[in-house]
């Protein structure tokens, strides 16, 4: 399969145009910050900055609150773990799109190819069908999800062999997939229609306005930054499988262990980010290529960039939700319809260089 | 390998990582509890469906509802104009908002699976009820507003909803509750009495259909199944649950003696007498027993869906016993039964044409 990654990486030596040379990363950052701050300020009231940081000083100080009780609430308990979630479920899921589309040599990839976000799905589905609660529901979906790619993992490298075992992993990704979107039909066709069914569905399309400090978020972070970490130290060996793997391993890497990692630590950090946060499609697909726009095909930077990208985007998109929508909207429709005529933009305007 | 520009903009990113990290993890043990208001005054413990204890302030003002059915629970109990929040939607249940006209002010921060949390924060509710299944309970907690979770799948469960509702909303509430749980039980008992003399056989196989497209039914262990059986008939579906999607063939098989029509049934913009007719020259369906002895019936709607999960449960069984049985029930007169409820329980003086409007399933004009 003839790819951009592939391509853009073995274009060669052309040096890049001279705004790509600009500290990228430095401003993503940059960025994120002020979408941090502005996401603090909007939603069904807007308040002003001068409160705003009054009442997180006072909370990170330890000081007495002196905002209205209502302000408080809404500032501190509600846009602080949202603002907190989008940012890390958009990095992760944008962090192990980039990670797959490098490793599968494919921009087509997206972070739940090998059937995390369809195994997190079964669990959660099940979960909610069994009326648990909140927290179990995200166990069980986190668990279903590392479960659906061990799977995959286990079932793909024990049929293929040599070559073809990267595309004979893809296709059982495909498979488990499937079949957990089978099972989830099947949990919503048994689900009572009154309260479970829409229940689930919502669960299904994602959002984060159930995203709670104890229960939600604490939990995630461990995983997500863990494979974080993960993918930011191999993000370099990943450049060098881009060139195929009997190139990788005349240089040195071991193309199998690095496979292994990459895929345990994008495992962790998408399983996490739809337990908490359901499925949340589109981020982890249209964000590398955004990343790589920005910063091109060099992974060691288009990663972190696309980690970036993901926070900045996810975050936009929930103000969005917040601010906008009276009843809260699912983030999976929006972050779909955002993203969608996004990714067609950039497939008009990246078509010479893909072709 | 890596340029220090890009350690140094990673280390940035970890450092705004930690800084929030710390943040969450403060407020995960410094969280305010309750609402400000409590804090001054009395509150007391309340037990809800789920079994957990919940502390409410003694005096509320101001109500949030995020289940559908329990607003009429909260009108009834005399709560009604306090509902600051709500899920319902004046289009939804048309009857309840002109019984109690307050709602109209209430905006709708709910929908039935979702919150939006920051306009219910805007709204300073001193309680929320919700739906037990609903997984919004644990953010709603920890934004400090005491949450009762409620949920009954039974008559006995329905008292105990009204009842916890009536410990939360005061010592009138607990009043009006008893009055309720009595002639839920007194007409439970009336009813009864007479229907549990008729023999197995003449029982009438009764159908109760949700939806027509796709066709979806009430099966056995369910408050349907419940009023079919104290108003003298059998559930024809042979299906266990709620709301469950069967075949036509199925129905041609079970072969109903009667049939009603939730009003969620109905065709798109139709009130209930077309889709009747539409199954009478349905030729899949006019063979049915039901269908050809016009016995199809249409199920009355008011505050919220008589043949659902509410308070209108007590007139639904009075109203199928009689539909099922009118030769048994001559005295039962719906209409008067109607207006003396929703006089009793909703302190509204329906007229007569009101009144039958209910009962044929119809919106207020």
């Amino acid at each position: 399969v003839s790819t951009a990654v592939s391509h853009e990486v073995s274009a060669g030596p052309v040096s890049p145009p001279r705004w790509r040379r600009l500290p990228v990363l430095s401003v993503l950052v940059v960025v994120l910050l002020v979408s941090v701050a502005v996401s603090f300020s909007v939603g069904v009231t807007a308040y002003s900055p001068e409160l705003i940081v009054r009442d997180l000083a006072a909370h990170l100080t330890g000081h007495p609150v002196t905002v209205s009780r209502v302000d408080d609430v809404t500032i501190w308990l509600i846009r602080m773990p949202r603002i907190f979630a989008a940012v890390l479920i958009g990095a992760a899921l944008a962090a192990a799109g980039s990670a797959y589309q490098a490793l599968f040599r494919n921009p087509m990839v997206s972070p739940d190819l090998l059937g995390a976000s369809g195994g997190a799905g079964v669990g959660a589905s099940l979960g909610i069908l069994l009326s648990w609660s909140i927290i179990e529901v995200q166990l069980v979906a986190f668990a279903f999800g590392l479960a659906a790619v061990v799977v995959t993992y286990a079932v793909g490298t024990a049929v293929g062999r040599g070559r073809e075992s990267t595309l004979t992993l893809v296709l059982t990704g495909i498979v488990v997939a499937s079949l957990c979107s089978a099972m989830i039909s099947l949990t919503k066709y048994v689900a009572d229609p009154d309260n479970k069914l829409p229940e689930i569905t919502f669960w299904l399309l994602g959002g984060l306005d159930t995203v709670t400090i104890r229960t939600s978020l604490l939990p995630i972070i461990i995983p997500i930054v863990a494979g974080m970490i993960v993918l930011l130290v191999l993000r370099w060996k990943l450049n060098v499988l881009s060139f195929g793997d009997e190139e990788a391993a005349s240089m040195g890497v071991n193309p199998q262990v690095v496979k292994s990692f990459v895929i345990a630590g994008a495992t962790l950090m998408t399983a996490a980010s739809v337990s908490a946060a359901g499925m949340v499609g589109w981020v982890g697909l249209v964000i590398p290529h955004a990343a790589r726009a920005l910063v091109g095909p060099d992974t060691r930077r288009a990663l972190p960039a696309s980690a970036l990208l993901g926070a900045i985007f996810l975050l936009g998109v929930d103000d969005l939700v917040r601010s906008v929508f009276t009843t809260e909207v699912p983030l999976g429709i929006l972050t779909a319809m955002v993203g969608a005529p996004f990714f067609l933009l950039m497939l008009a305007r990246g078509r010479r260089t893909w072709t | 390998m890596r340029s220090p520009r890009e350690l140094s903009v990673l280390a940035l990113a970890g450092g705004l990582a930690m800084a929030l990290l710390a943040g969450c993890g403060q407020s995960s043990s410094g969280s305010p509890g309750a609402a400000a208001s409590t804090q001054a005054v009395s509150t007391h413990q309340v037990t809800d469906s789920t079994g957990a204890s919940v502390t409410v302030p003694n005096t509320i003002h101001r109500i949030a509802d995020s289940w559908e059915a329990h607003n009429e629970v909260v009108t009834m109990l005399g709560g009604g104009n306090k509902i600051v929040a709500t899920v319902l939607k004046p289009s939804s249940v048309p009857w309840l908002y002109t019984v109690d006209p307050a709602l109209n002010k209430a905006p709708t921060v709910f929908t039935d699976t979702t919150v939006n949390t920051e306009k219910l924060v805007q709204t300073r509710p001193d309680v929320l009820f919700t739906d037990d299944a609903l997984q919004t309970a644990a953010k709603t907690s920890e934004l400090g507003i005491p949450t009762v979770q409620l949920g009954f799948q039974t008559y006995q469960g329905l008292e105990n909803v009204v009842n916890i509702t009536a410990d939360v909303l005061g010592p009138a509430a607990g009043a009006q509750a008893r009055k309720y749980n009595s002639y839920l039980n007194s007409k439970l008992a009336a009813v009864s009495a007479v229907t549990s003399k008729i023999p197995e056989a003449q029982r009438p196989r009764v159908l109760h259909i949700y939806s027509l497209d796709p066709l979806v039914v009430d099966g056995t262990h369910t408050m349907i199944n419940d009023w079919i059986t104290a108003a003298g008939g059998r559930n024809a579906a042979q299906v266990v649950g709620q709301t469950r999607p069967v075949s036509i063939e199925q129905v041609v098989q079970w072969n109903p003696d009667v049939i009603i029509l939730a009003s969620s049934a109905f065709d798109a913009a139709d009130t209930g007498p077309q889709t009747v007719a539409k199954l009478t020259s349905d030729p899949a369906w006019d063979q049915l027993a039901a269908v050809r002895d016009h016995r199809v019936y249409i199920n009355p709607t008011g505050g919220w869906h008589w043949d659902r999960y509410g308070i209108e449960e007590a007139l639904q069984i009075q109203w199928a016993a009689k539909t099922l049985h009118p030769e048994l029930f001559r005295n039962l007169n719906m209409v008067a039964e109607t207006k003396s409820f929703y006089s009793k329980f909703l302190h509204y003086q329906l007229t007569d044409e009101q009144a039958k409007r209910i009962l044929a399933g119809q919106n207020p004009t």
